[in-house]
């Protein structure tokens, strides 16, 4: 029904589309408009002001303000536009000759890549010496989705994303310019609005956002300190200007988004999972699991059936033919049909904004609303946002802004990955069935076997099957947040381009789950039941006979206030932008958990238990234990003082020097060193070329070279330089408060320090038709924590130390065209980067093979290679008598997987490079005709290498994992010609696995370019159509992930998504209206 | 507005200073409540109290290679490499860093170091003798489990030379490790034992805490190892003087799959390993030592039960039924090594009354006949064998073949028959000084035991 509904609306939504495309132009009289352009305040006249309609420029002012010319009559509003100004709407009266005297309110927050905003500050792109990458607003605002992140994805050099070891949008994902530390966190520091934004990401409403700015290299960044090590996103929202008539904005997106591509993973298939259960069983493998009548382990429905055919309960033909039944089923088949649907989105997003002389406002409110693929999963989201200005007097300005969003999320967790047995299985068995043909759902077997559930307690427990398709209906787990920011800032603006300014945010967010987990879900009958004590006289619950009730509240309270001065001037030659200042941050946070036994909804009344006895567990599954109680509580504070400066000299609008400085202190933990602070600086130069006398290259008239140095830094809350201790409470059985070292001594310990050297060039051809920026750095990270390998004597694994080094380089290259000019345009910006991050130096005493050879997603570090370089076993072939896999020992084939594990020395590995990409960027292409425009944006990552996943025999035995390859092993000689895959072993030996697994034969290349999204939109509004009342009005469609365009491997269907679920495609229709 | 320029130029000068100035108490502030750098008694009590390190899941390892079980064939082939490679006595088979517990000398170290730096109030001394005698305690006993995993057994002739444990004294993770003597070892756990037991009160309220009885336990059976009868029949006389109560095994429900209560009235000292091939899930209890158990010995029905005719493990003081098992101190120790030592130093009698007190609490009520023992030497096979009856799967079948192997009276050669294939480990091979864990090897100069 749901399907049929969606594409109703789909329908209806085009059609509204198509409607409105056929409105066209009308033959039209010609209007004579003119008059002067001044600064509103000052009242200079403006030079270069351009006048648009309907995307066309129509007349430009010359350096005395003065405009003159001519428009058709159909012509009812002019778009008034300078940089470094509030764009203005002309309403044309009637006339055919009219005059107009129009004021433009400054504004820093005009944007097209010209200004670029630090968060303390905001300067034009060509006074700045620094990196600054602005994200294209156009491409950012054409992309639909529910969180800010997404949406820059693939739209700046040195920004990459990698989902691999977290498919959700998080800022983790995220490397600006490659990595920076090893061991500390990685993610860049996001700044909402002047202050680092402490709360969750997902609680920023996309359409609230004005401009993006990314800091990159020491002199962007280093302004933050301590925390800019990892790179900078800076977010900047909208808010109204002065003088501006009210503008009403309308957005409304409709996604669906597919079900995930299951059958695409390489799974092996159930009959060769029952063939491998009927080998194994015939070996006796299962024997000590069927014999164990203690824990009573799950067994599969298939070893269940020749259990009892061995006991003779029924015959073979009967167990043959009820296994059989088995063999073409795929659990897959019903979790798309019982756990999966089609997912869909919905946004809303208005926005008011309207300015007065004094004062202007602006309010947005949005509303999300995501059902995800994954049924029962939901989540919901209302933003809302007020930015106010108000002029006190003359000098003082007042901005005050409220920001509230409510949430609410529905989990659920049923899925690919998420449905699992119990016990130490990894997955269900492939022939596992979650509902029979009439959809009637059915128990899976968990952490018990079967047979034994059937009968345990001879009707007197609760029911302890699982049958994941029936809970779906009782699941009631949710998490809802209310995010309050409140910010207040006072400038005083002193006349001769001094100013103060005064700033203070305050940010509440708080969090509850709740997880209703009543008797119809099998985790709660499942605790009563292990608990139940059966006598012949009754039944004694320990755990009482209802729901367990889950709660969980944290409260973020986050308080900041900057003081700062600003100086701007510029007289004859020169031109000064400085600014200082101090601020005071401190987040804390607090939360608590707790479990209820027997709660009642519908009363509110639960049950006292005892947590703190022991008990035994029903038929002595287990040893005595306790009832199971989560219960924490969590008190974090963290402040932070700093003192920070900032200045840029410009001589003659030519030769450009800036500093900058900060220093950082903290209250993190027990370190003496960051009491004293850490000061950490930048300079830079930047030269305009072009606008030198002896510059006569008219094809290039924009050209500026850059070059900056400095230091930013990173801190990471977890490191103390003494020994310290974590307290929890209930140690297991004595319930005594207890305590762990978390952090043995340390008195060296420092902060890390990332120093950059970025030198740049910024150039454009004639009339801007090109231009773009090259850009080389080199980083050298140091004083990184490493975690050392230490002597197992002292009672540690490792420490964590201030030894490492790493270097980085890379090259960011943008360059942006018109390829084709009006009527029909062709845009086009091509990205590229190379980052190269090398280990210098790190602490590392092991010298054996195995512990170089990772999938290669976390740092693997070797002095002088890629940090995240990939390493393999050297591979010699499958034995053709056995199929086993075959190494090299000391340059000799071996199979002692045992010595070629600790007997190779790491140079005796291959190395095939890195894992993660060392090209990568984007080509973005946009053709409009008319209102009509189809923009594309194509991803390309190069020079990386990943491991595939195989088959793992060991895994396949006990906990159920299979693999696709399983299907071409080894199984008579002759095989190993056209196969890498091993025989199946009897006994496995987790050896021989790993070997195969980590052999060179399993590496290829990952380089892919994919197509990361497409849109089509066209535009109409009342220059073309008076009918309608909107200025603007755009229908659009807009696909995301709509595939991989190339891959070099063949093996598998997505690089960067081997072995697990590709990003879903989904379509989006949406209308955004301005009035 | 000059009013609004002076106020506001004022509060940002104030700001300004403040936020300097008050930086130094600003930033004193704790980061997170749970974290502490050790500095009182209370902490270091915590830490000793953090039982899942200082009482759980120590060596597996001298069960997985003692004699009192076997696996089947398929059990084995579906166990992880090392511990096949232990159960027929390898001799390059790897040991697990889980074996190396010098985590637990470390927690020892900061709790000792913490209460050393501590003044003493009159009301805290009670705490600080608990602190101090309790990692005394702690360090001894790691060190005591160890030793037996990785030195030689102890031979006065030659335990100045033989290589010992590495002795780590202090926190500091900067000193490097090297392998003390064997006796330099022992001196050690003696010294620590003694200090301990001086200091640690008799009961110390919990059973994973340390007491003065287990520390004279202790010292007890050390004096075994280092075959001074007449020592280890004093402390353990001590340690029964202060504690001594047994069960009536009577008592106890022989249906029950955890027939022994957790910190039941014998345990002294709590403490538990992870039997892996050993454990419940696994091992099959060697016929012999089934065998010896009498008809009328209720240690048969509550220590084992059958499954499919075979004698599989039971009821353990650690009241698991996972594989994780008892290796603590109990009163039936003590009362075997009173009765060794009795036995060894001539009081055949009051060796044997010893073993008959705590026999009589074995067996089916009235069925039970007192030992006797014409001398010295019967009296001590009677109580070897009781011995082995009593601690079977405690951890302490290794730590007793090691050192009874040393009289060719109790030598006895190891046999496992792996799927028709037979593995031997003779009497004082070297073999029953294991394998360092490796990692040990890469990172330091501790130098392996020679194969």
């Amino acid at each position: 029904m749901r399907i049929t509904n969606t594409t109703k609306r789909l329908l209806g939504s085009l059609g509204c589309c198509i409607l409105l495309c056929l409105a066209g132009d009308v033959a039209a009289q010609q209007v004579n408009i003119s008059g002067t352009v001044v600064s509103a305040g000052s009242d200079q006249p403006l030079q270069g002001v351009a006048f648009t309609a309907g995307g066309k420029t129509v007349c430009i002012t010359n350096a005395k303000g003065v405009f003159n010319c001519t428009v058709t009559d159909t012509t009812r509003v002019l778009r008034v536009v300078l940089v470094g100004y509030a764009p203005y709407q002309l309403k044309l009266g009637s006339g055919a000759s009219q005059r107009f005297t129009i004021q433009l309110s400054p504004t820093d927050r005009e944007l097209e890549g010209v200004v670029v905003s630090t968060g303390y500050q905001t300067i034009p792109k060509e006074r700045a010496t620094g990196s600054f990458e602005v994200i294209n607003k156009t491409a950012y605002n054409r992309r639909v989705s529910t969180d800010v992140l997404t949406r820059i994805e693939g739209l700046a050099p040195s920004l990459l994303f990698d989902r691999r070891t977290n498919p959700n949008s998080d800022v983790n994902n995220i490397t600006i310019r490659g990595i920076s530390t090893i061991n500390s966190p990685k993610a860049p520091l996001v700044v909402l609005d002047g202050f680092p934004f402490e709360g969750d990401l997902d609680n920023i409403n996309p359409d609230d956002v004005e401009s993006i700015t990314l800091l990159k290299d020491a002199a962007a960044a280093s302004i933050w300190g301590v925390q800019a090590g990892n790179g900078v996103i800076v977010i900047t929202t909208k808010k109204g200007s002065y003088r501006q008539p009210l503008r009403i904005n309308f957005n409304m997106a409709y996604t669906i988004r597919e079900k995930p591509d299951l059958m695409r993973l390489p799974e092996m298939s159930s009959n060769d999972f029952i063939n491998t259960e009927l080998f194994l069983f015939e070996k006796g493998f299962y024997n000590a699991d069927i014999a164990n009548t203690t824990n009573r382990p799950p067994l599969t429905p298939v070893v269940e059936i020749l259990a009892k055919q061995r006991s003779g309960a029924i015959t073979q033909q009967e167990a043959t033919a009820m296994i059989d039944a088995l063999r073409g089923l795929d659990i897959r088949n019903d979790m798309l049909r019982y756990l999966y649907r089609t997912g869909v989105s919905r946004q809303l997003n208005l926005q008011l904004s309207a300015g007065g002389a004094d004062n202007h406002h602006l309010v947005s409110i949005g509303y999300n609303s995501d059902e995800t693929q994954l049924k029962g999963n939901a989540y919901r989201r209302l933003t809302l946002r007020t930015d106010n200005m108000q002029r006190l007097g003359k000098r003082m300005e007042l901005r005050y802004t409220m920001q509230y969003v409510a949430s609410l999320q529905h989990i659920n967790r049923t899925g690919w990955g998420t449905l699992r047995p119990g016990s130490n299985k990894a997955q269900y068995y492939p022939y596992a069935r979650l509902a029979d043909d009439e959809g009637n759902p059915l128990p899976l077997v968990r952490d018990y076997r079967l047979p034994y559930i059937d009968t345990a307690g001879g009707g007197r427990l609760l029911d302890w099957h699982y049958k994941p398709v029936e809970e779906l209906d009782y699941l009631d787990n949710t998490e809802r947040q209310h995010d309050l920011l409140l910010s207040a800032a006072l400038k005083y603006n002193a006349g001769k381009g001094l100013d103060a300014e005064l700033s203070y945010q305050y940010e509440g967010a708080g969090t509850t789950l709740r997880n209703h987990q009543t008797t119809e879900l099998f985790f709660t009958r499942n605790q009563i039941n292990r608990l139940t004590q059966l006598t012949p006289g009754g039944i004694k619950y320990v755990i009482p006979n209802g729901a367990i009730l889950d709660r969980g509240h944290s409260w973020l309270d986050a308080h900041a206030l900057r003081t700062q001065v600003n100086y701007n001037r510029a007289w004859q030659h020169h031109r000064i932008a400085a600014l200082g200042g101090a601020e005071v941050r401190q987040n804390a946070t607090r939360g608590d958990a707790y479990r209820i036994f027997g709660y009642d909804d519908n009363t509110l009344t639960f049950v006292n238990t005892d947590v703190a006895g022991t008990y035994p567990v029903y038929g002595g599954l287990a040893g005595m234990t306790t009832v199971p109680s989560p219960t924490s509580m969590t008190d974090q504070l963290y402040r932070y003082v700093s003192v920070f400066m900032n200045a840029a000299y410009t001589f003659a609008n030519r030769y450009t020097v800036s500093v900058s400085a900060r220093k950082d202190a903290s209250n993190i933990f027990g370190v003496k060193s960051n009491q004293k602070g850490v000061p950490l600086w930048s300079a830079g130069a930047a030269w305009d070329i072009a606008r030198e006398q002896f510059y006569r290259f008219e094809a290039i008239p924009r050209l500026r070279l850059r070059v900056t140095y400095g230091y930013s830094g990173n801190t990471d809350n977890n490191r103390s330089a003494y020994t310290t201790i974590n307290f929890s409470s209930n140690a297991p059985n004595t319930n005594l408060p207890n305590a762990a070292v978390v952090n043995p001594p340390n008195p060296s310990l420092r902060w890390e320090k990332v120093n950059m050297l970025n030198m740049g060039v910024d150039f454009g051809t004639k009339n801007k038709r090109v231009t773009g920026s090259i850009e080389y750095y080199q980083k050298h990270a140091k004083d990184l924590f490493s975690s050392v390998p230490i002597d197992p004597t002292t009672g540690r694994g490792s420490v964590t130390i201030n030894t490492a080094e790493l270097k980085g380089r890379g090259v960011d290259i943008t360059l942006s065209g018109i390829i084709v000019r009006r009527p029909f345009e062709w845009q086009s910006a091509l990205m590229f980067s190379y980052v190269r991050n090398i280990v210098h130096k790190y602490y590392n005493l092991s010298n054996s093979a195995a512990s170089h050879i990772s999938s290669g997603l976390s740092i693997n570090p070797r002095e002088g290679l890629d940090a995240f370089s990939l390493y393999s076993y050297r591979w010699a072939g499958l034995d053709p008598a056995t199929g086993d896999p075959m190494g090299y020992l000391n340059g000799t084939l071996s199979k002692d997987y045992l010595q070629i594990a600790s007997a190779t020395k790491p140079e005796d590995l291959v190395y095939h490079g890195t894992a993660i990409p060392k090209y990568y960027g984007a080509w973005r292409n946009t053709v409009s005709y008319k209102g009509f425009s189809i923009a594309g944006n194509i991803t390309y990552r190069l020079g990386y290498f990943f491991r595939r996943s195989s088959i793992e025999y060991n895994r396949l035995y006990s906990q159920w994992v299979g693999h696709a390859d399983f299907a071409h092993r080894w199984m008579k000689p002759g095989d190993e010609q056209y196969t890498n895959v091993p025989s199946m072993p009897y006994p496995v030996n987790s050896r021989r696995d790993d070997f195969y697994n980590q052999s060179e034969v399993l590496v290829e290349r990952a380089d892919n370019i994919r197509l990361q999204d497409l849109s089509l939109s066209y535009t109409t509004g009342k220059p073309q159509w008076k009918a309608v009342p909107f200025s603007s009005l755009e229908c659009y469609v807009f696909v995301a992930h709509p595939g991989l365009l190339w891959k070099a491997s063949k093996s598998t269907p997505d690089p960067d998504n081997d072995g697990g679920v590709r990003p879903a495609r989904s379509v989006s229709i949406g209308l955004r209206a301005s009035l | 507005m000059h009013y609004y320029t002076r106020t506001f130029c004022s509060i940002i000068a104030l700001l300004l200073g403040l936020q300097l100035l008050s930086c130094k108490k600003f930033l004193d502030q704790k980061p997170d409540k749970k974290l502490a750098v050790p500095s009182t008694l209370a902490d270091a009590q915590r830490l000793l109290d953090g039982n899942s390190t200082m009482n759980s899941f120590w060596p597996s390892l001298g069960e997985l290679v003692s004699d009192n079980y076997y696996v089947p064939v398929t059990n084995y082939n579906a166990a992880s490499l090392n511990s096949r490679a232990h159960y027929r006595w390898d001799a390059a088979a790897e040991t697990t860093l889980g074996n190396w517990i010098y985590g637990v000398v470390f927690i020892a170290n900061v709790a000792l170091e913490t209460a050393d730096k501590v003044e003493v109030s009159k009301q805290g001394e009670a705490l600080y003798k608990q602190v101090k005698g309790g990692a005394l305690f702690f360090r001894a006993h790691a060190l005591y489990q160890m030793t037996h995993l990785f030195t030689l057994p102890y031979n006065k002739a030659t335990a100045a030379t033989d290589p010992g444990m590495p002795l780590r004294l202090t926190s500091a993770i900067d000193e490097p490790s090297k392998r003390s003597s064997v006796q330099e070892t022992w001196d050690r756990i003696l010294t620590d034992l003694k200090e301990a037991a001086a200091l640690l009160p008799i009961d110390a309220g919990y059973k994973t805490r340390p007491n003065k009885v287990a520390a004279f336990a202790l010292l007890a059976s050390c004096y075994l190892d280092l075959e001074d009868y007449g020592k280890a029949s004093a402390y353990a006389d001590s340690a029964l003087q202060l504690y001594k109560p047994l069960m009536d095994y009577n008592t106890l429900s022989p249906t029950s799959s955890t027939p022994f209560a957790l910190f039941n009235p014998e345990v002294v000292h709590h403490n538990t390993y992870s039997g892996d091939l050993a454990g419940a899930n696994n091992a099959i209890v060697d016929s012999v030592l089934y065998a010896s158990y009498a008809g009328n010995d209720l240690r048969k029905t509550l220590f084992y039960t059958l499954v499919a005719g075979q004698p599989r493990l039971k009821g353990n003081y650690a009241a698991l039924t996972n594989g994780v098992a008892f290796n603590g101190i109990t009163t039936g120790e003590i009362y075997l090594t009173r009765a060794e030592g009795q036995a060894r130093t001539g009081d055949v009698t009051g060796a044997m009354n010893t073993l008959n007190s705590l026999l009589v609490k074995r067996w089916k009520t009235g069925t039970f006949v007192p030992y006797t023992a014409a001398n010295a030497d019967e009296a001590l096979v009677k109580i070897l064998a009781e011995r082995r009856k009593e601690l079977a799967f405690r951890g302490k079948r290794w730590m007793d073949l090691r050192r009874l192997n040393k009289d060719p009276k109790f030598a006895v050669t190891l046999r496992r028959n792996i799927g028709g294939t037979i593995y031997e480990l003779p009497p004082n091979d070297k073999r029953y000084a294991l394998l360092i864990p490796q990692q040990v090897i890469d990172r330091s100069t501790v130098q392996q035991n020679p194969r």
